[in-house]
């Protein structure tokens, strides 16, 4: 895989705590390109989400680095504005705002765009409409099933057609029905838009249906 | 000349001048006498009067100032309170693109609210002690002022959006300082 191509390249990433005594991530490096779907997988505790949030700009490495779209994560100044442009998050606890609407969710990014009320209103309905959620839009999230607050939280991933997609466990809390809908979302999205999508998972079913498997263990990449 | 509403305009103040010093004195007394409704005093007593109202002034402008900075206080301290209940929330909208500058005028507006009611609430008391007290007798006619000035209710509201701004400023500091990690995994 030439550098050219790789929409991700993190090379001899580490993540250190407590001075050293603890190594959630040891020199990992592995590079991947745009369109592609890839599981990474591993123990609980073997660096999954840790990887994720490095790579995702919320957390800083103590070693190492991470290139998206060819520019290194250490030199970016304003990590919201690179996020909103380059990364959507999924997350295993979907991470919704209470106190917002499913709409109101999906459509929190597009806020950070600038974008007017009625724009956004528009286009969160579109994504919620594909999502099959028309009918919960002015719902809490408190007031749906996680299968549909994981769908929702995948809309509002996408709404800003990000290059990267990160996926933490995103099928965690999720029978076998939302299951397999979440990773046809996320599967659909790398299809259509040419995006990376990194899914950290258990899940082997996940894992097979990946174009590449990236294995961690003890915060090293073992296969 | 005052006027107070339903009556007839009154004179509350009137300045004799004596000439002599020794004529200031048969010059109160024949006014007492002549006008046993009215209250002649000596020029030297007036200025005492005024020096006290100046102290009043100064004390009521001290009381004033502690006021706003309380308030600045309380409004930051309540924004703190909703950064602190809400970290997780502002957690995921940082996650989700938001700077914290954006999630500071979130708060913003939320503090301009809590100033706007404050202030709006503050000049509808005002406007009732003013009609309470201009209708009580004891209170000698001309020392406060019969309407409630408009040019003050802006002045108040215009305050109002500084304790808004300044009760912004440690609120600020900690959002800056928040990691969106951290705030995810805040319970």
């Amino acid at each position: 895989m030439s550098d050219t191509a790789a929409l991700l390249a993190v090379a001899e990433l580490s993540r250190h705590h407590d001075g050293g005594a603890v190594k959630a991530l040891d020199g990992v490096s592995f590079e991947a390109r745009a369109g592609e779907v890839v599981a990474l997988t591993g123990p609980s505790g073997c660096g999954k989400s840790t990887l994720l949030s490095l790579i995702g700009l919320l957390d800083q490495p103590t070693l190492g680095s991470v290139c998206v779209a060819g520019q290194n994560l250490a030199t970016v100044r304003r990590a919201g504005h690179f996020r909103l442009k380059h990364i959507g998050f999924v997350f295993q606890f979907h991470h919704m705002v209470a106190t917002m609407t499913l709409l109101e969710n999906v459509a929190a990014p597009l806020v950070a765009m600038g974008l007017p009320r009625a724009e956004r209103r528009a286009r969160a309905s579109e994504m919620l409409a594909q999502m099959d959620l028309c009918a919960r839009a002015d719902f809490l999230p408190a007031k749906v099933s996680g299968g549909e607050r994981q769908r929702a939280a995948v809309a509002r991933a996408l709404i800003t057609r990000p290059p990267l997609l990160l996926a933490d466990e995103p099928t965690g809390n999720l029978d076998s029905h939302n299951n397999s809908l979440v990773v046809d979302l996320l599967m659909a999205h790398a299809r259509a838009h040419g995006a990376l999508v990194l899914i950290a998972t258990h899940n082997p079913e996940i894992a097979r249906r990946a174009d590449r498997r990236i294995g961690l263990c003890d915060g090293r990449v073992v296969a | 000349m005052l006027t107070r509403e339903g009556a007839e305009p009154q004179y509350t103040l009137a300045l004799l001048r004596a000439g002599k010093q020794d004529a200031a004195a048969a010059l109160i007394s024949e006014v007492n006498q002549l006008y046993p409704s009215l209250r002649a005093i000596a020029g030297t007593e007036f200025s005492g009067s005024m020096r006290l109202l100046r102290v009043i002034e100064a004390f009521v402008t001290t009381i004033s100032v502690v006021a706003l900075v309380g308030t600045c206080l309380i409004v930051s301290n309540t924004l703190m309170m909703a950064i602190a209940e809400r970290t997780r929330e502002i957690g995921i909208l940082m996650t989700v693109g938001w700077t914290p500058w954006l999630v500071l005028r979130m708060l913003f507006a939320e503090s301009l609210m809590l100033c706007a009611v404050g202030a709006a609430a503050g000049n509808a008391f005002a406007l009732v002690l003013l009609r309470v007290v201009n209708g009580m007798e004891s209170v000698g006619f001309g020392w406060i002022p019969l309407r409630y000035p408009l040019s003050l209710a802006a002045v108040s509201f215009v305050m109002a959006l500084g304790v808004a701004l300044v009760s912004l400023a440690w609120p600020a500091v900690v959002l800056y300082r928040l990691q969106p990690l951290a705030a995810l995994r805040h319970e």
